[in-house]
């Protein structure tokens, strides 16, 4: 029989917590805030954008706190300065190549860990695409705002929706979310939910109506 | 961009009751968000929830009262006529002369014929405290029971079956439950459109394993998730049905302890049951006898197995039978009572369970109490301080004939659209044709308000406050996020103004008057007279409703239903016959037409023909199955006119395999062409609902089309 309980250090917190809760829920109960940026609760954790990374004593990488799973006696840094030199790194480089003016938790994010949006400098390559697409008569995708962050395309597989209308088109820096083919939204599976919209971080995805509104 | 205020309230749609957040902003709603925390839908919604509210703002509303231009004081007043347009028809009018007017007409035809030459229609998609003073100012002022909604034309079947063979009619389990399910049979419901929220837990119950068991004459999207299809002709059901419990029976597969404890006239039902094996339900249905044998298998050695149902078993002449059909299979497996094992006919609008438990129906007061019981009257009656007519009112169709035999001569109207919504619509029409006097409350003038004498301007779901019931009994919080606009009032205001014109010229005083501090005022008076939500506090409710019976404040609510057995003590197996559709496809009229909903759209398409959905689904569609295509012959986009013996409309083709051969499907929402206008208006005997899915149509090439959009 595994036990109830384990016991485990967060930042110096020793606390015992259930078997198999992820990082970021043991954090949570104690009382150990982390930011995170592609993690929904109501939503499988694919732990892509590393925003949420944690040292865990013993282990070669940073491991990603939305998907990684305690184990007895782990000994965590949520905050410690190789975590926080992660983090700003991440979010400097979503900076310098994303439209983040419609993000204010990450802009508020990039403030509090120090992170210069042009540290990269001019050249620094931008993510854009071919101007906001407005296909149908509820909801704009402009991938300018896109930090491809998946939920939306979760959102419309397996976890909720089952329409699979969402994917990726390209790879690397070039990936975007992206239609089969391309295809506008009403010629695709996509039943106009919205769940995509309620998902999305950074107003990549947005109701027609508040888009014309001028946001 | 940041709205400047959020206001938690419930969807207006459809029977789900997702929980909405209007995100207001310049007093217009910016967008809608949700509360990935909260039941029902956990932060899931629908294309209509999120994207179709906009109607509120539409320029349409009516925003003052009116009254018709040709009424002249003292004069007597033309009957009810179809105007023109409004502004053609109408003058502005206070609200003063507009109540005046319309409680001086009442009360003198009240006067004069009885207060049964008066019908009223109450509203499934107004709160429970407008439809419980609704139907109080109806029984007690009018002093008739004429009172009917909307729900006769959807759920009446599945309430008739249920109520003679377990004696509630309530969807008896949850949404939180499906996901838990091993499995289920869905039958007549096309999920995802109707209830898209509902559909998302029945493919996440796939997903954990759950084995669907799909019977419907249409490919439905839910096909695609089922582990077995079984695709009866339109109007078979009760055949399929009953041959799955001929296997239950002849093998055994029925759950005995169920059945001695919970049940009786088990032999004879039995017994009854001996003609329909599969393979005579093969021949009627052309469903393979093997498949039946397979569902009936599945069904009947699940663990925890329910069912779900929609318009497509209810709304049919058979409608009662189809329901008890389904109540007989759940019986003798004993899928009844017990945690994500139930009965589920799944509610069409946001507040049908409302309108019906308020007692927005002919026979009973709140909380199903009958009419006809002498000592439930009396109780009423010293509640409510007045006499109380005896003799149970007219159905909704049942009204509409009376009005044709002058026996009605006024109707009240409160957001309900028969006009459209009611069967074979050309005699509806000249039913109303004969009416004295007809008064109707709304948002929008719908096809309807065009023949009131008096049109009364009515705030949205948006800008009033109350409960709705969702179809899983859960009663929820309805908040006012905008102010009405112009001169509209909330539908409560408008009728408690209206109370007390009327109950000084009828000279009735209640006991409780007709002043109320609001709404949660009303809602403590519901408590009082109907046990059942006695507990259920708008305190309790502010964040998450709870489900009724909740009978004391501190009962959490009830998850499903019947776990103690069912309210008529024993349920009864109620021994079936196969009776056909009433009208069968032949050699003039070859299709058997089908009406239902599309995924966006609402109804009679009052508020959605004025929203964002309308865009995408801006025309009459029909479907047909390419075999059909051929054989008319019609392409994709051609337009054609479908004739049925009432009535013709013009359609642009889509062609489908979702429909089957032989039967074409029309939605019901476009007014300018209307699928009633070909529906057939007889009445299933039990339940009074009329037949929308078999209606005997010809189809032709059109050259052109007369759509108008109409919207006044």
């Amino acid at each position: 029989m595994p036990p109830n309980e384990i016991w485990i250090t967060i930042d110096g917190q020793a606390l015992k917590v259930p078997p198999g809760i992820t990082i970021l829920e043991a954090a949570r109960l104690a009382g150990v805030e982390i930011p995170t940026l592609c993690y929904h609760p109501s939503l499988t954790a694919n732990a892509v954008c590393r925003l949420c990374v944690v040292e865990w004593r013993g282990s070669r990488t940073l491991v990603a706190a939305c998907a990684g799973t305690v184990r007895p006696n782990a000994v965590i840094l949520t905050n410690s300065r190789r975590v926080r030199t992660a983090r700003r790194t991440i979010l400097e480089m979503l900076a310098a190549s994303v439209d983040l003016s419609d993000a204010p938790d990450l802009q508020a994010l990039l403030a509090e860990y120090g992170g210069d949006p042009n540290r990269f400098g001019e050249d620094a390559a931008r993510r854009t695409f071919d101007g906001v697409k407005a296909d149908n008569p509820f909801y704009v995708r402009d991938y300018d705002k896109c930090v491809l962050c998946w939920r939306c395309v979760q959102v419309c597989a397996d976890d909720v929706q089952h329409t699979y209308a969402l994917g990726f088109n390209g790879r690397g820096f070039h990936t975007e979310i992206a239609t089969f083919f391309d295809a506008p939204m009403p010629d695709t599976t996509c039943v106009f939910c919205g769940n995509c919209v309620g998902v999305c971080p950074t107003g990549a995805l947005k109701g027609k109506r508040e888009y014309l509104w001028g946001g | 961009m940041p709205p400047d205020r959020i206001i938690p309230t419930t969807c207006p749609f459809c029977g789900v009751g997702c929980q909405i957040q209007l995100n207001i902003k310049d007093e217009q709603i910016l967008r809608v968000t949700t509360d990935f925390e909260l039941a029902p839908n956990y932060g899931q919604l629908c294309v209509k929830g999120r994207f179709g509210v906009d109607f509120v703002h539409h320029p349409t509303r009516l925003t003052t009262p009116l009254i018709r231009k040709d009424i002249v004081p003292g004069q007597p007043f033309a009957k009810a006529r179809k105007a023109a347009s409004l502004a053609e028809g109408y003058r502005a009018a206070s609200w003063d002369e507009a109540l005046d007017l319309v409680a001086d007409q009442l009360a003198a035809i009240a006067q004069q014929s009885g207060g049964d030459a008066i019908g009223a229609y109450c509203c499934a998609k107004a709160t429970n405290e407008d439809n419980y003073i609704f139907q109080k100012l109806v029984r007690t002022l009018l002093k008739t029971n004429n009172i009917d909604h909307c729900a006769r034309l959807c759920h009446a079947g599945s309430v008739a079956g249920l109520m003679r063979t377990i004696g509630s009619s309530a969807m008896s389990n949850s949404i939180t439950e499906m996901e838990h399910l091993d499995t289920f049979l869905v039958t007549g419901s096309n999920t995802t459109y109707a209830h898209p929220v509902i559909a998302l837990s029945l493919k996440k119950a796939v997903d954990n394993g759950a084995r669907l068991i799909v019977i419907d004459p249409r490919r439905i999207e839910l096909v695609d998730f089922a582990t077995l299809w079984l695709q009866q002709r339109p109007g078979s059901d009760v055949a399929v049905f009953q041959a799955m419990a001929h296997v239950i029976v002849s093998e055994k597969l029925y759950d005995v302890d169920y059945i001695v404890r919970h049940t009786e006239d088990f032999a004879a039902y039995a017994a009854s049951l001996t003609p329909f094996t599969p393979e005579w339900a093969e021949q009627v249905s052309g469903v393979p006898a093997d498949k039946i044998r397979q569902a009936a298998r599945l069904y009947a050695n699940a663990h925890s197995a329910a069912l779900y149902w929609g318009m497509g078993i209810s709304q049919s002449t058979h409608g009662a039978d189809n329901a008890s059909a389904l109540v007989n299979l759940a019986m003798l497996c004993g899928h009844i009572g017990k945690f994500g094992g139930g009965l589920n006919p799944l509610r069409g609008q946001n507040n049908v369970q409302g309108c019906s438990d308020m007692g927005g129906l002919p026979n009973v007061y709140p909380g199903y109490q009958p009419v006809g019981d002498a000592a439930v009257r009396a109780n009423f009656a010293a509640a409510w301080g007045v006499d109380l007519s005896p003799a149970n009112g007219l159905t909704a169709v049942e009204m509409v004939h009376a009005v044709a035999r002058g026996e009605i001569r006024a109707f009240y109207i409160m957001g309900e659209d028969p006009m459209t919504s009611e069967p074979h619509l050309t005699h509806a029409r000249h039913s109303l044709e004969n009416l004295d006097f007809m008064a109707i409350q709304d948002i929008f003038a719908n096809e309807t308000a065009l023949y009131a004498h008096v049109i009364l301007p009515a705030a949205s779901f948006a800008e009033k406050a109350g409960t709705f019931t969702n179809t899983e009994r859960r009663v929820q919080r309805v908040r006012p996020a905008l102010n009405p606009p112009g001169l509209a009032r909330p539908d409560l205001d408008i009728l408690l103004d209206l109370a007390r014109r009327l109950s000084q010229r009828r000279g009735i005083d209640t006991r409780q008057g007709w002043e109320y501090a609001g709404p949660a005022a009303v809602w403590r008076e519901v408590g009082q007279v109907a046990p059942d939500f006695r507990g259920i506090t708008y305190e309790r409710i502010a964040k998450v409703g709870i489900q009724y019976p909740c009978p004391d404040e501190d009962h959490p609510g009830t998850l499903y239903l019947f776990a103690d057995g069912v309210p008529r003590g024993r349920g009864k197996f109620w021994p079936l016959d196969f009776q056909p559709p009433l009208e069968t496809p032949d050699e003039v009229y070859p299709f058997n037409l089908s009406t239902g909903r599309l995924l966006y759209h609402w109804h009679g398409g009052t508020m959605t023909r004025r929203s964002a959905l309308n865009d995408i689904a801006p025309q009459p569609v029909v479907e047909i199955n390419p075999a059909d295509a051929r054989r008319i012959p019609c392409a994709d986009g051609d337009l054609v006119r479908i004739a049925s013996r009432r009535g013709e409309v013009t359609a642009r083709v889509e062609v489908s395999d979702r429909s089957p051969v032989g039967t074409i499907f029309l939605p019901f929402h476009y007014a300018e062409a209307a699928a009633n206008l070909l529906t057939l208006d007889e009445l299933d005997p039990a339940a009074k609902i009329p037949d929308y899915k078999n209606t005997a149509v010809a189809i032709s090439p059109a050259e052109t089309h007369d759509w108008q959009m109409i919207l006044h």
